[in-house]
């Protein structure tokens, strides 16, 4: 991916506001992530290994800047130490995705023929299915469980990538250079790998970005239908599902996750439309003349 | 002339198109010895540039070799696999230059990037800085300034010139001993075209490299060429060494052909051109392609194809009228 120069590339994020706040609430989500297990005020809690009962369903206060659930348990620290299990489904879920759907579409894409009937086929007989639906039937057949929520994700959503990089691949494969490639007596995979795949990365880098959030999403809902991972992992979804029955008497139990989502959910469409400015040609060289 | 090289015997290609299957070759038999330069020239449709594809295989998915051979050193190449194709003939052997040298270049990788990729695959280098210093000695080879910077240059940052002589080093990196060149001046303008055509000349001589230059274009046939075979409507018409076809042709097509050149010397009058267009190649076609468009069409003509037969020393030619003057 050419990205051209560094500093054209952060003078086009800069004068876009929107781009600036993308990155950045993704950038948090990804740093707090990581360390949320070291920094969450009450560990035991975050985990859930806890209960209090003395300290139930208390608002948001000082001590406890969301309140604490039924258990008694700091939802500060839960919601915090949540951005790790969605950050580990984003990645998870859209990199196993990523993987199935580009090779697919890769071999198919350039095979053509009969290996690409088959393959496509088997991709459309998952794309027949609404993707929430297969995951509720994958999920649910596979149990609880934060992997098995991975898996159940990325086996209905790699059928749109393989898509996106069949359609990709097969308008690449008849460009020259790749002609010029295979004439120089290139081998095969190196000028699938090459040759074809990266020139067709730039839909698949901002479908992905976009997804990420719809991951977590996805992953949330899984958990509030009681399909998604098991208590007391303090996974967003959860959360919500958890305070939804308290809506009427402890209303931080769910909103507290569910504002997490949006704002992360959000953060990653920002970013998305921010690759596909820093990734078209076009968009950015007209943005470079009108001097931004 | 010394050993043949490459031997291309009753050549028949077609193309499957929606509208109907194009027959673009027609039972075409020709050969390149070592060390010599044959140019195929012809109008656009004339099959030469299919031609040049069958003998590296890289022919569109739509075309198929419904007949014939052809032979690289006694061995029939549209035998072997794909692999084979790939791993012993393709740039190692026989190596192609394509006319549009800015479309040859994947447009994310640099100039040394595809070379080393080349160097790589076909000469075993492992060494990094030993494929760096062949990278660039190729490209020095090809008369590129500056190889330094065109080495870590992206194609879109260099002009169509230097791309081709670009191309042209990454064709011959792997010392193949045929290159096929694809009318590869067409794109570029006349000065760069000369310098070009001069560049072909000096590696051909300095490799020993065998050469089919496909071009529509006599005068750059004339410049670069040992033997010139005229095609048209896929079928050969003329096949001889340059003196000959030039000094005394002997098709009807050829010799049209040839007062068709513009000449600066000869500017108040009008340019010359030969009326009429190429038969629809989707018919099959009896007699001469060249029949409706040819002044001396005889009856003979428009019913039977006139078989190619050899005139004088090496030199052939496809037309009734050259076989009733014998």
């Amino acid at each position: 991916m050419n990205l051209g120069d560094i500093a054209s590339t952060f003078k086009l994020i800069k004068s876009n506001p929107l781009s600036v706040i993308g990155i950045a609430i993704v950038a948090t989500f990804i740093v707090v992530g990581i360390i949320s297990p070291y920094i969450v005020p009450y560990p035991d809690d975050a985990w859930g290994y806890t209960y209090n009962l003395d300290l139930r369903l208390l608002p948001p206060s000082i001590n406890h800047l969301f309140g604490t659930d039924e258990m008694g348990r700091d939802l500060f620290s839960r919601v915090l130490l949540g951005t790790r299990f969605s950050l580990i489904i984003a990645i998870g879920v859209v990199g196993i995705a990523l993987a199935i759907g580009i090779l697919m579409g890769l071999v198919a894409g350039y095979m053509g023929g009969s290996i690409a009937m088959v393959l496509m086929r088997l991709t459309d007989m998952f794309l027949a299915f609404p993707p929430l639906l297969l995951a509720i039937a994958f999920a649910a057949t596979l149990g609880r469980g934060l992997v098995n929520v991975i898996i159940a994700l990325a086996l209905s959503w790699w059928p749109w990538y393989a898509r996106l990089v069949y359609i990709q691949v097969n308008s690449i494969k008849n460009l020259p250079f790749v002609d010029a490639a295979r004439v120089i007596g290139l081998s095969t995979t190196k000028i699938m790998f090459r040759h074809i795949l990266p020139n067709s990365l730039t839909p698949i880098i901002i479908q992905s970005a976009l997804d990420m959030g719809s991951a977590i999403l996805e992953a949330a809902g899984l958990s509030f239908l009681g399909i998604g991972v098991s208590p007391p992992t303090p996974e967003w979804g959860l959360l919500i599902s958890q305070g939804w029955a308290l809506i009427n008497r402890a209303w931080w139990i769910s909103l507290f996750p569910g504002i997490a989502i949006v704002i992360t959910v959000v953060g990653f469409n920002l970013l998305a439309d921010t690759f596909q400015e820093l990734l078209d040609p076009r968009l950015r060289s007209t943005m470079i003349m009108r001097g931004v | 002339m010394a050993d043949i090289i490459l031997d291309i015997n009753d050549l028949h290609i077609n193309y499957y198109t929606p509208e109907g299957i194009v027959r673009a070759v027609r039972g075409v038999s020709l050969n390149l010895c070592k060390g010599e330069s044959l140019c195929i020239v012809g109008e656009s449709g004339s099959g030469k540039s299919t031609i040049g594809l069958a003998i590296i295989r890289a022919l569109p998915p739509n075309a198929l070799i419904v007949k014939g051979e052809i032979y690289y050193n006694g061995m029939d190449i549209l035998k072997l696999s794909e692999e084979e194709m790939t791993r012993n003939i393709r740039g190692k052997e026989i190596s192609i230059v394509f006319q549009d040298p800015v479309a040859m270049f994947n447009p994310l990788f640099t100039i040394g990037e595809i070379l080393s990729d080349v160097i790589l695959t076909h000469l075993g280098l492992k060494d990094k800085r030993k494929v760096y210093e062949y990278g660039i000695k190729m490209l020095k080879l090809v008369e590129l300034p500056d190889p330094e910077r065109i080495y870590n240059s992206y194609p879109h940052e260099l002009s169509g010139g230097m791309l081709q002589r670009a191309a042209i080093a990454i064709a011959i990196s792997a010392n193949p001993k045929v290159l096929i060149a694809d009318e590869p001046t067409t794109m570029l303008d006349v000065t760069i075209q000369a310098q070009i055509l001069d560049l072909l000349k000096k590696l051909k001589k300095e490799f020993s490299l065998s050469m089919i230059f496909i071009t529509h274009n006599l005068g750059v046939a004339a410049e670069i060429c040992d033997r010139i075979a005229v095609m048209y409507a896929g079928s050969l018409f003329e096949e001889g060494y340059i003196e000959d076809i030039l000094m005394n042709p002997i098709h009807p097509y050829t010799k049209k052909l040839l007062e068709c050149i513009p000449r600066a010397s000869k500017r108040s009058l009008k340019l010359k051109y030969i009326p009429g267009s190429l038969p629809d190649l989707k018919t099959s076609i009896l007699g001469c392609p060249f029949a409706p468009r040819c002044d001396f069409a005889m009856d003979i003509c428009e019913k039977q194809l006139p078989s190619i037969s050899e005139v004088s020393y090496k030199h052939r030619v496809s037309c009734h009228l050259s076989l009733a003057k014998r």
